[in-house]
């Protein structure tokens, strides 16, 4: 696993607790979109851009329809070559 | 033409703008239109022969405002002017085109000005002609702002500006499929305005009237003389005219301006 690979976790930690702007203490896979006030459609606009920039990829609209929880998000990540 | 005090004064200098429908008519009018302003371009059409054409113009003008601000002509003008030649109603290809701008540093403003105009009476109007309408004026606006407003996200907002119609507001007989096309776009514009305001996003529409474009060719010399005798300055507008409307919209100046649709239309009357 490369270093970058390695960080991979943090910076999607990064990501998440940035865009929805929540402690990285409340991010784990199982936190699903629209559990919470603060990941609501605006905030995963917010997210996907995010993420996007991060990883520099683009996104296909299936796949930010299908990211419906971290976990599904890290899953989707893995078909744009961002291992974890 | 703006003068060059007053393009300056726009502030739109080193900001990234797309153009679709940019090889010519009102999309070339505004690509010329940017580039006095000093805007780094990315321009999208269909003929790679007509982009061709409009960047070796847009180069000389890109040295001219080097000239008169004392700055050196530039090597190559990669990072001022880049053109793509696709049919945005290729998804995969519109997908690689916002793609390849991330990776430049994303974008400030998209101008959706690529259009198709099929006018049929309704009896005649086959199902490829909805489509192919829908497809360019519609869905590939649609597409374009899914895009192009996640990259303006990353840069803290920007402006989408829409190319509608002054036939999306009023109708017109024959041109039921393309008014009802930039009606949905008008529609749009409104909608995303809502939408995108906490990204920083403004989002508004420009709806020309008659401007003396390759597509007015399109219309019969009865329905072009029905509009003009609608006209209040009883002329046809110029693609110039659009494109200084677009600069507006572009720049600060409107910065508490988004949801409209402007009439760039001499003033119909129906």
């Amino acid at each position: 696993m490369s270093q970058s690979e390695t960080n991979n976790p943090q910076r999607l930690m990064k990501v998440f607790s940035q865009s929805l702007a929540i402690s990285e203490s409340q991010i784990n896979d199982d936190l699903e979109y629209n559990s919470i006030q603060q990941w609501d459609s605006t905030a995963h606009m917010a997210l996907v851009a995010q993420l996007e920039a991060e990883f520099n990829i683009m996104l296909d609209i299936d796949d930010i329809i299908d990211m419906s929880s971290v976990g599904k998000c890290k899953e989707i990540l893995k078909k744009y070559n961002v291992e974890f | 033409m703006l003068n060059f005090k007053l393009d300056q004064s726009l502030q739109l200098g080193g900001k990234k703008a797309i153009i679709t429908g940019a090889s010519q008519g009102i999309g070339a009018a505004m690509a010329k239109a940017f580039a006095r302003a000093g805007v780094n371009l990315v321009l999208i059409a269909r003929t790679e022969a007509k982009l061709q054409e409009l960047v070796q113009e847009l180069q000389l003008i890109y040295d001219r405002e080097l000239q008169q601000n004392g700055e050196k002509e530039p090597d190559d003008y990669t990072s001022k002017l880049s053109f793509f030649a696709v049919d945005l109603t290729d998804e995969g290809a519109v997908k690689k085109i916002f793609s390849d701008i991330a990776t430049l540093g994303g974008v400030d403003i998209l101008i959706n000005n690529a259009g198709k105009m099929t006018p049929k009476p309704l009896a005649f109007i086959k199902s490829e002609d909805i489509q192919s309408q829908f497809e360019i004026n519609t869905f590939a606006v649609i597409r374009c702002c899914q895009y192009a407003s996640r990259l303006m996200i990353r840069n803290g907002g920007g402006s989408i500006i829409n190319i509608s119609s002054m036939l999306g507001e009023y109708g017109q007989q024959g041109q039921s499929i393309y008014s009802a096309s930039k009606a949905a776009v008008s529609g749009l514009t409104r909608s995303l305005a809502q939408e995108l305001a906490s990204y920083q996003i403004r989002v508004n529409s420009i709806a020309p009237g008659i401007i003396n474009t390759p597509l007015i060719s399109t219309l019969s010399n009865a329905e072009k003389e029905q509009i003009l005798a609608r006209i209040a300055l009883q002329r046809l507008g110029k693609p110039e005219e659009v494109a200084n409307t677009c600069l507006f919209l572009a720049s600060d100046w409107s910065s508490y301006i988004t949801g409209q649709v402007i009439d760039v239309d001499g003033g119909v009357h129906f």
